[in-house]
């Protein structure tokens, strides 16, 4: 089934797809494609090649393919990847196997259901919550840029969600809110236009959150855009037990 | 939803990437330390008295403590180094608008462990 009618010249390489179809199947398995090898491929080209020469069943997401929408990760031989971002080159002649995201319910082949993740960031209201009503009429809100150096590392997250992948604490226990979420509420308590900080700092704070994290560091080693969630939740430890030492020391001071 | 296929972890995930391997060892670390902790307060027990003392000191020239020193070294050393490598990440230090880089956040840990250790070396030669 999963042999080329196509015939390639040149040299090829081997890429050992996971596929799921839960309309025929009810357990995964593997499909072996051999692939044309190309200097300047990506991982996501060799896929694009077998969806439009060898098998258009394939399931799998993408988009912008230049490491800005977030919508091609898959593991790579076991390493979390954006794969518009992985050249064959770096792995060839070895074998290459490519496999849904980790951690994650898989709904067909190579494509994840990432509800839980969405559901994460809705729960932390990763957006600009403002301090209080304002009129266009008012003006925009202003900001120093020491302001913005505050959050603006974070800012570079695309969701693509390869350190959901990386963290070994949410593919034990997926109630932990994660690297990404976890991040990006950061990144939105540090804003100095919002005004949800002490409603997110709740949940920041509380088991789900970064005290469930391990520091284990992998999230911020597989990152594409160095967002350093790693970073940013052991930040958020130091900043919670600041909170609760004040809390202790001077009750009468603010929450 | 319900026939999304669910992949569960293995048992012995730490085994299954490099750097889950790694993190396991760091925190394996801490044991050695505790245990380390046994032979200090063995330590402060025999000094009550001038034999027990000795008994002590006759400890540790056997090769089973010297065999536990080694190790412990080997495992404080990896303890330290890799919580100083990983302090940058907890501390965020900005100079004006621009983070300071991470390898000085380190580096300064370093500088002082290397600071400290050698003024205990002074004191402990100087005595």
């Amino acid at each position: 089934m999963a042999s080329s009618a196509t015939k390639i010249e040149g040299k090829t390489v081997t890429l050992e797809i996971f596929r799921y179809q839960p309309d025929d199947e009810t357990e995964p398995r593997y499909d072996t494609f051999e692939v044309p090898y190309r200097e300047d491929w990506v991982v996501l080209d060799a896929i694009n090649w077998i969806k439009d020469e060898v098998d258009g069943s394939l399931s799998y997401r993408w988009s912008c393919r230049m490491g800005v929408c977030g919508s091609c990760g898959m593991m790579v031989n076991g390493e979390p990847k954006l794969t518009c971002a992985v050249f064959l080159r770096d792995y060839y002649p070895k074998p290459m196997r490519i496999e849904p995201l980790e951690h994650f319910p898989v709904t067909r082949d190579l494509v994840i259901n990432m509800d839980d993740f969405m559901g994460k960031m809705e729960k932390l209201q990763t957006w600009i919550v403002p301090k209080e009503p304002r009129t266009i009429e008012e003006g925009e809100y202003r900001q120093t840029p020491r302001q913005l150096a505050d959050y603006k590392q974070y800012t570079m997250c695309i969701n693509c969600m390869l350190c959901y992948s990386a963290c070994p604490v949410y593919g034990l226990d997926s109630s932990f809110l994660g690297p990404a979420a976890l991040t990006l509420g950061r990144r939105y308590s540090l804003d100095s236009r919002d005004g949800a900080k002490d409603e997110r700092a709740e949940l920041i704070q509380s088991d789900e959150g970064v005290w469930s994290c391990t520091f284990v560091g992998e999230c911020s080693r597989v990152c594409p855009k160095n967002v350093d969630p790693a970073g940013a939740i052991q930040a958020g430890k130091v900043e919670g037990t600041v909170d609760m030492m004040k809390s202790m020391l001077m009750p009468w001071g603010r929450k | 939803m319900s026939k999304d296929y669910i992949r569960p972890m293995p048992k012995r995930w730490w085994t299954t990437r490099p750097g889950w391997a790694k993190f396991m060892l760091r925190e394996w670390t801490a044991l050695p330390v505790a245990i380390y902790c046994g032979v200090l307060i063995a330590m402060a027990a025999a000094a009550r008295s001038e034999a027990s003392w000795q008994g002590f000191c006759d400890w540790l020239e056997t090769p089973l403590s010297m065999i536990l020193h080694v190790i412990v070294l080997a495992f404080a050393l990896l303890h330290t180094v890799t919580w100083f490598a990983a302090a940058p990440k907890a501390i965020r230090v900005f100079r004006g608008d621009e983070q300071v880089p991470e390898a000085l956040v380190a580096g300064g840990h370093f500088a002082a462990w290397v600071v400290v250790s050698a003024g205990f070396a002074l004191l402990v030669v100087g005595l």
